[in-house]
């Protein structure tokens, strides 16, 4: 499956008329949800049958938990032009997102931002978690999931490691896709421009009336980066990505089972070779005052480039029960998971001392949201994990919120995170360059965090959250004093970062939607005394101190939207990346309910720009234009 | 003299009804973005088409179909947007936030959200044989009103209580009784 090489010629002719064709599911005729225009049209016994979303079925902690999450919709996906998932997640006001070249992102929450820094923050995909055993990073080129099947992505910037476990330190992604329920009938899509493109195809049935189903395929490339100077740098990837989803619906149980399978390599001769699959069953059940979920699920992940191989097999189990008993609503769970990993570099020196490895990671969690008042709630929670590196790890928090009025609400968190170490920091080795960390400890964050949520009229929504984290023992690629070598990653970096998360919403008009939100941080991260190293920008991040987000959607006329959006990053000082202003636009037109074209340019006012990573090393983003058709039956 | 003292009784009532607002409304999220909410904004526009009031509960032809949020709003944005540009029975769809009731706005559906300083029964206590259909939540309370919202398989249904309703002079059609689920045993 030399897959999606063949996306483009494939595409040249026969895609030249799908994608004239391509589909939409419904006009968002007020600038809002697509999700409320289809319920406007639908009859009563309808709306009677639409499923709402799985997180409000039980007491759901995440939605609930007074934090700073921001909620990315599958209509602001639709009117982003995203053909990726990490294009995508740029809506998102509290995440930093930066690409490095064709395929390599840097994503993260409150810092840490760079391709080989950003492992503090957890991806998870309809309860799956994604982020590499190698080196706790997420590689997002390997979750080409259908940007049209996803029913919302909670962004929560903060801790999140009572619920979510180690690694969800200053962040968790939450990808949460549609019920099979909700993709019934044909859909297709095909976006064709100078950089992404993507050809999506899913088929959703029914069976009989309690199990529904969908199958689908995605083909993206992920196109090719620039030179300063402008040439190409041939670094595209290719990617075919299929799977399905089941959904079950009894008088008391749902279950669903799910799973993907997906292959990709580099357009100019095998750089990078990638492949895998997950198959995944959840099953709930209301038991005694609340919910009972189970979930099992198994991954299988490959990352070859010439002469390096990694594969990893993991294996996990979750239960979940939750319980609203009195003022008391709890929420108590555990989980294992076990990881195969074999990872061999025959190209250089780097390389592990035990090729292949198998680890376990064992957790249990309580949580209890106590209501003190009416308007006051008190949330406190406990996470012990275990883990083969370090052991026991504590993950405690406690938030309270104070709803001041019935559009205010105050909250105010304490919590503790731990990031355990990867294989590369404890085993990675290069006698006599680098030496193995085997004493390589967690490293550890304190937080402290105040919001504020407010929604001064009912067409103005804003949301302001501030952070204070102190971190210990975070990584460092610590030198030997006069000879250099070797060097060894130590945990020899400390210090606190605090910043402010804002966002508003503003409809000043039906057919108009205005967003705004800013990102700002301070870093003040520092080496142990005596101590000196290398490279800090791969365990502390390159950040550019602020981010300004603008969004203006129109519907312009009934069937045609208008969207205008700018990211202002702030410059970067080591390595040092230009500020920039990424203007992005999206025309759409609506020839009928299932049949939409759209005009897509990004990065409209620059040739290229960088984002991130060192010079020799990173691509240039080119300016792009992207024309793409939806079609659905 | 008369001036200023009806000055001063509007001043306190506006002091009154503001610290109502800063009191009023515990728990549910301001701006509630799930489909959940959005499903509960549309359905209570759409109740009002399988609904019939008495000719009292309007002054006049041209007078709109009012509908009452009192306690927390939970519905955000979703309700103006339902609402938008909608008729109910050839009447234009007016929106209310209210703290308490009664109210000297005339309601027509009311939901009776969370709020800490009145009680669903006691609301619906208020509301009693006023022609005004009024809308409870399963979420918010277990006290029922003519229709309650509930989540059942993961959908959200409504029970209907015809014998409050058609006590208020409300008449409400087969076609809502039918869709309508059975609480009771």
């Amino acid at each position: 499956m030399t897959a999606i090489k063949a996306l483009p010629r494939v595409c040249g002719v026969s895609c030249g008329a799908a994608l004239l064709a391509v589909l939409v599911q419904r006009p968002a005729l007020a600038a809002l949800d697509t999700q409320l225009s289809n319920l406007r049209r639908m009859s009563i016994e309808e709306l009677a049958s639409v499923e709402i979303s799985s997180v409000s079925k039980s007491p759901e902690p995440l939605a609930e938990a007074p934090s700073a999450v921001y909620v990315i919709t599958p209509d602001a996906i639709r009117r982003s032009g995203a053909v990726t998932l990490p294009e995508a997640l740029r809506l998102a006001p509290n995440l930093i997102v930066a690409r490095k070249d064709s395929l390599n992102y840097a994503v993260s929450a409150r810092g840490f931002n760079s391709v080989e820094a950003s492992r503090k923050i957890l991806a998870i995909i309809d309860g799956r978690s994604v982020y590499s055993f190698l080196h706790s990073g997420v590689f997002w080129d390997s979750q080409d999931i259908m940007l049209d099947d996803i029913q919302r992505i909670e962004v929560v910037s903060g801790p999140g490691g009572t619920l979510w476990g180690a690694n969800a330190v200053n962040g968790v992604i939450n990808i949460v896709s549609k019920s099979s329920r909700d993709t019934q009938g044909l859909f297709g899509k095909v976006s064709y421009g100078n950089l992404d493109r993507s050809f999506a195809a899913r088929f959703g049935g029914q069976i009989n009336e309690p199990l529904t189903y969908r199958v689908y395929i995605k083909g993206t490339r992920h196109g090719d980066t620039e030179t300063p100077a402008g040439t190409s740098r041939r670094d595209a990837l290719s990617g075919l990505q299929g799977g399905f989803r089941a959904d079950w619906q009894g008088n008391e149980d749902l279950v669903t089972v799910q799973g993907d399978i997906y292959h990709g390599d580099s357009d100019q001769g095998g750089q990078v070779e990638l492949g895998g699959g997950n198959v995944l069953a959840r099953w709930s059940r209301p038991v005694g005052p609340g919910t009972l979920q189970a979930q099992v699920y198994y991954d299988r992940t490959q990352r070859d480039s010439p002469g390096v191989v990694d594969h990893t097999d993991t294996y996990d189990i979750d239960l979940q029960q939750n319980a609203v008993l009195g003022a008391h609503s709890v929420v108590v769970g555990g989980g294992y998971r076990v990881r195969t990993e074999t990872f061999n570099n025959t190209l250089n020196a780097f390389n592990f001392a035990t090729p292949r490895k198998t680890l376990g990671l064992g957790n249990v969690y309580f949580q209890d949201t106590l209501t003190l008042a009416s308007s006051l709630k008190f949330i406190a929670g406990i996470k012990f994990e275990h883990n083969a590196f370090t052991g026991w790890e504590v993950m405690p928090n406690a938030r309270i919120a104070w709803q001041v009025s019935p559009r205010n609400m105050v909250w105010a968190a304490v919590s503790r995170a731990v990031q355990t170490p990867s294989r590369i920091d404890r085993e990675l080795e290069a006698p006599p360059l680098l030496l193995p960390a085997p004493d390589f400890e967690s490293e550890q964050l304190l937080a402290y965090e105040v919001g504020y949520r407010a929604q001064p009229a009912s067409n103005l929504s804003l949301s302001i959250s501030v952070y204070y984290d102190i971190y210990h023992d975070v990584r460092a690629t610590t030198i030997t004093p006069v000879t250099v070598l070797p060097i060894q990653l130590r945990n020899d970096h400390y210090g606190h970062v605090y910043g402010v998360e804002a966002w508003a919403n503003y409809n000043p008009i039906a057919w108009w939607r205005l967003e705004f939100g800013v990102n700002a941080l301070h870093k003040a991260l520092k080496t142990k005394p005596g101590k000196i190293v290398i490279a800090p920008d791969q365990s502390l991040g390159n950040d550019p101190d602020y981010q300004v987000f603008l969004r203006s959607s129109f519907a312009i006329a009934r069937d045609v939207d208008l969207d205008i959006g700018a990211r202002i990053i702030d410059a970067l000082a080591d390595p040092a990346v230009p500020s920039y202003i990424a203007l992005d636009t999206r025309l759409a037109y609506r020839f009928s309910d299932q049949l939409e074209l759209s005009l897509t340019g990004q990065n409209l006012l620059e040739n290229r720009h960088p984002e991130t990573g060192q010079p020799t090393d990173r691509g240039e983003i080119p300016r792009s234009f992207v024309v793409s058709a939806r079609w659905s039956f | 003299m008369i001036l200023r003292s009806s000055f001063a009784r509007s001043a306190w009532a506006r002091i009154a009804a503001l610290l109502a607002l800063i009191l009023a409304g515990p728990s549910a999220a301001p701006a509630n973005e799930s489909l959940e909410f959005a499903v509960k904004a549309t359905f209570l526009l759409r109740f009002g088409d399988f609904v019939t009031w008495p000719e009292t509960a309007f002054s006049g032809p041209a007078d709109p179909v009012t509908i009452c949020i009192v306690g927390t709003d939970p519905f955000g944005t979703f309700l103006p947007e339902a609402t938008k540009g909608q008729t109910i029975h050839g009447r234009p769809v007016a929106i209310a936030d209210l703290a308490e009731l009664p109210s000297p706005t005339k309601c027509h559906i009311a939901y009776m959200g969370a709020s800490s300083t009145q009680s669903v029964a006691a609301r619906l206590k208020a509301m009693k044989d006023m022609p005004v259909l009024t809308v409870t939540d399963g979420r918010v309370d277990e006290a029922a009103g003519m229709i309650k919202f509930v989540i059942q398989d993961n959908r959200v249904r409504f029970a209907i209580d015809p014998d409050a309703a058609e006590a208020s002079g409300i008449g409400i059609s087969s076609k809502l009784l039918a869709l309508a689920i059975n609480l009771k045993p």
